[in-house]
């Protein structure tokens, strides 16, 4: 049987160094739901953003990919000018 | 139309600010300082903004934060202001004349802008409940009339002295003043003649100072709208923003003259705006000011000119210097670039910069990559250089060192064959993480793809913006086992935190919550309470005996006692009460019910002699029947000799209740 779950954010690290190296500055166990490697965690997805600003703040440069880039895919029209 | 007006890059600028900023909102409702003084580099129009303190100290700053409101570009959460994503979108991506008329629209209605407020030679001195003179309804009805009047008078250029009297002349009472203050139209309102002297206005005299300033705000706002503009006189070199000299220590507000402005022509079309590459950019001959690289005028002049043609709006230069041209969906575009590249000026030519910061900020608020690359190569009038492309490519590479990627679908197989099947046959196209042996991930954007597997339809779908499924099973005991099929990713891992996994038939799948995993996991910080809402989110029943030894095993239950202590019982409440009021045992007893106390064993001695001196005898040693008859004792009626069980063998005497007459 195969499952799909959706819905989940995925952080991800190009190597188990790097994951340990973020561990020790901002301890990765609270965040993470499940592990599946230590460079694959999946994480709270109200957590991203301020998963990112802290990396940012500890010098690193996450890059985010999400469902639609805001500048690219409108989903709703503007507000109505009456 | 291929310009937008400086009001409209402005916008863009302001949205530009939010995004990067993200500002807190202060108590004022406004932006701090500290989150709008960048804007000072950004503006497009020339603004002096240093001395603001507040938002609202500075006309141009404030009228374009409640336009950009009121076209809900941003929003507010949590305190702190975002990009509207959708609506911003949609709206630099309309065509230019249709933002205009938003904008338009927009500032005809706007309540939250106030043309008094910076007239600083006019103040209101209410006495109590008196109506305010400039109520924002009013204005609003004063802005749309004098923008109607404006449109027929303006077909031709006018002074401002021409139309102070034409609206003087038409519509004396712009401001409904006389109609809704009768005989003293000005009442409370006062003029200052100089910064330290004010004397109250007087009607009709002091028009020029309180209508008249009214109409210079508005032609004001006119001209930062880009639909009027100053009439080009030959030895008069052109002035940006001529009209928005309207600050609050603006002389002109108070005694408007002609000759502190140029002749006014109301475009009757937008098609005035300013432009953001002027018409004679490339002849520098007749502009001083022009910016305009020699290399980017060359390319403009090259540039396909036919109308049919689609011109792309970007150069985009090896050195990361990328210049604007004008064209239909040029604020489509910035607003694209802006999410990724830092604005570095540009006088009579827009120019930005590929910036690492800009670059690595875009890709962190989850703008892709692809669409960077895309817009650059879709809109550069020049094919992207190999170092240009190479550099973006490498600073990719380093953002790609940590990925969050949001709101994606995990696939889970029952084994690593079936995933290796799965990944021969189906995912050589589609992007995906592989996780582990039997887990892959798909990043959000390529789900749409996954509809084209076979596998789709007939999966499972678990969706995790839902309620968790129900699958555990757990007993009184605090034994909790797993249902494979309906369990969520994250239920394994969590359990393992708070119980040990015992050894069962089907692997990892049995636990047990223990005292000693308890303590395990609260050392670890984990907390009680998560726990609780988990197993509620996900049992199928949750027994109440299983809570209560979880509750009781993690001292949520205060400490209990199970002990011997001598109680006393009465055959009725007023005994009772007698016994412990007047007799004294109140001091050794805790009572617990209307006919029983627990007695301090602590104070026997004292006990038994109070119990003594009533004729009482208290005898530990006689034996209680069990349980004692509580039920009967609560009706004393029914029993009198109930309480010969208890401690308390005898009773005083029924006091005598007094006869009724």
């Amino acid at each position: 049987m195969i499952r799909f779950h959706w819905n989940l954010t995925l952080l991800q690290f190009a190597s188990p160094k790097l994951a340990e190296e973020i561990d020790a500055q901002c301890p990765l166990v609270p965040l993470s739901q499940r592990t599946f490697h230590p460079t694959s965690h999946l994480i709270d997805d109200q957590q991203a953003e301020s998963l990112a600003q802290t990396l940012v703040e500890r010098g690193y440069s996450p890059r985010v990919e999400s469902a639609s880039p805001s500048a690219s895919t409108p989903r709703t029209s503007p507000k109505p000018q009456t | 139309m291929l310009t937008p007006s400086p009001l409209q890059i402005d916008l863009l600028r302001w949205i530009h600010l939010i995004r990067q900023r993200h500002p807190k909102l202060l108590k004022s409702g406004f932006p701090g300082r500290r989150d709008f003084a960048p804007l000072q580099k950004l503006l497009y129009s020339s603004q002096h903004i240093e001395e603001a303190r507040l938002l609202d100290d500075h006309p141009y700053l404030i009228f374009i934060y409640e336009i950009a409101y009121q076209l809900d570009l941003f929003q507010e959460i949590d305190g702190h202001l975002y990009v509207h994503p959708t609506h911003a979108h949609t709206f630099f991506s309309s065509p230019l004349e249709a933002q205009q008329e938003h904008i338009l629209q927009a500032y005809l209605r706007l309540v939250l802008w106030n043309e008094m407020r910076f007239v600083e030679t006019v103040t209101v001195q209410l006495e109590d409940a008196a109506p305010h003179p400039f109520p924002a309804q009013v204005q609003i009805q004063a802005r749309r009339l004098l923008f109607e009047k404006l449109l027929g008078w303006l077909e031709f250029p006018l002074a401002l002295d021409d139309i102070l009297r034409l609206v003087r002349e038409e519509e004396p009472d712009l401001l409904q003043l006389s109609a809704r203050f009768a005989s003293q139209p000005y009442a409370s309102i006062w003029i200052a003649d100089s910064p330290n002297k004010q004397r109250p206005a007087l009607h009709p005299r002091d028009w020029p100072s309180i209508e008249g300033a009214f109409v210079q705000q508005m032609l004001s706002a006119l001209a930062w709208l880009g639909l009027l503009k100053p009439r080009r006189f030959e030895h008069e070199p052109f002035r940006r923003q001529s009209l928005s000299t309207s600050s609050p220590s603006s002389p002109s507000l108070s005694s408007p003259s002609s000759s502190s402005l140029p002749a006014l022509l109301l475009a009757n079309s937008i098609h005035m705006a300013h432009p953001i590459i002027s018409e004679h950019s490339a002849d520098t001959t007749n502009s001083t000011h022009s910016t305009i690289p020699a290399q980017a005028a060359h390319s403009a002049q090259a540039a396909p000119s036919g109308a049919s043609l689609y011109a792309p709006t970007l150069l985009v230069q090896p050195n990361l210097e990328i210049i604007v041209f004008p064209s239909p969906s040029v604020t489509r575009v910035l607003y694209q670039l802006e999410h990724f590249c830092q604005p570095t000026g540009g006088e009579q030519v827009l120019q930005y910069r590929l910036e690492k910061k800009a670059f690595f900020q875009a890709l962190r608020n989850g703008y892709p990559y692809s669409h960077i690359l895309r817009l650059l190569e879709e809109e550069s009038r020049i094919p992207l250089h190999s170092t240009l492309r190479q550099q973006l490519d490498s600073w990719y590479q380093q953002s790609s060192q940590i990925v969050i990627s949001r709101q994606g679908v995990v696939i889970e197989t029952s084994d690593a064959d079936e995933m290796n099947a799965l990944l021969e046959e189906e995912f050589t196209e589609i992007p995906h993480y592989i996780l582990d042996a039997r887990h892959l991930f798909v990043p959000a954007h390529a789900l749409p793809l996954l509809k084209q597997l076979s596998a789709y339809h007939q999966a499972q779908h678990h969706h995790y913006d839902q309620p968790p499924s129900r699958s555990l099973h757990i007993d009184k005991e605090l034994h909790i086992r797993l249902d494979p099929q309906q369990a969520d990713l994250f239920v394994e891992t969590f359990l393992q935190k708070y119980a040990i996994v015992l050894p069962d038939q089907r692997k990892n799948l049995l636990f047990h919550i223990t005292q000693d995993s308890l303590q395990q996991a609260q050392q670890q910080g984990f907390s009680t309470q998560e726990l609780l809402q988990f197993l509620e989110q996900r049992a199928q029943i949750f027994p109440s005996t299983a809570r209560l030894r979880l509750e009781a095993l993690t001292q949520q239950i205060g400490p209990v006692y199970a002990g011997q202590v001598p109680v006393l019982f009465a055959q009725d409440e007023r005994t009772m009460d007698r016994l412990l009021y007047e007799g004294g045992l109140g001091a050794y007893a805790l009572r617990i019910g209307p006919q029983a106390a627990l007695l301090d064993p602590n104070h026997q001695d004292k006990i038994n002699q109070i119990l003594d001196n009533l004729g009482l005898t208290f005898d530990p040693q006689v034996p209680i029947a069990w349980p004692p008859r509580l039920s009967s004792l609560l009706l004393p009626a029914q029993n009198t000799a109930a309480t010969a069980a208890t401690a308390a063998t005898k009773t005083p005497p029924k006091p005598k209740q007094p006869r009724s007459p």
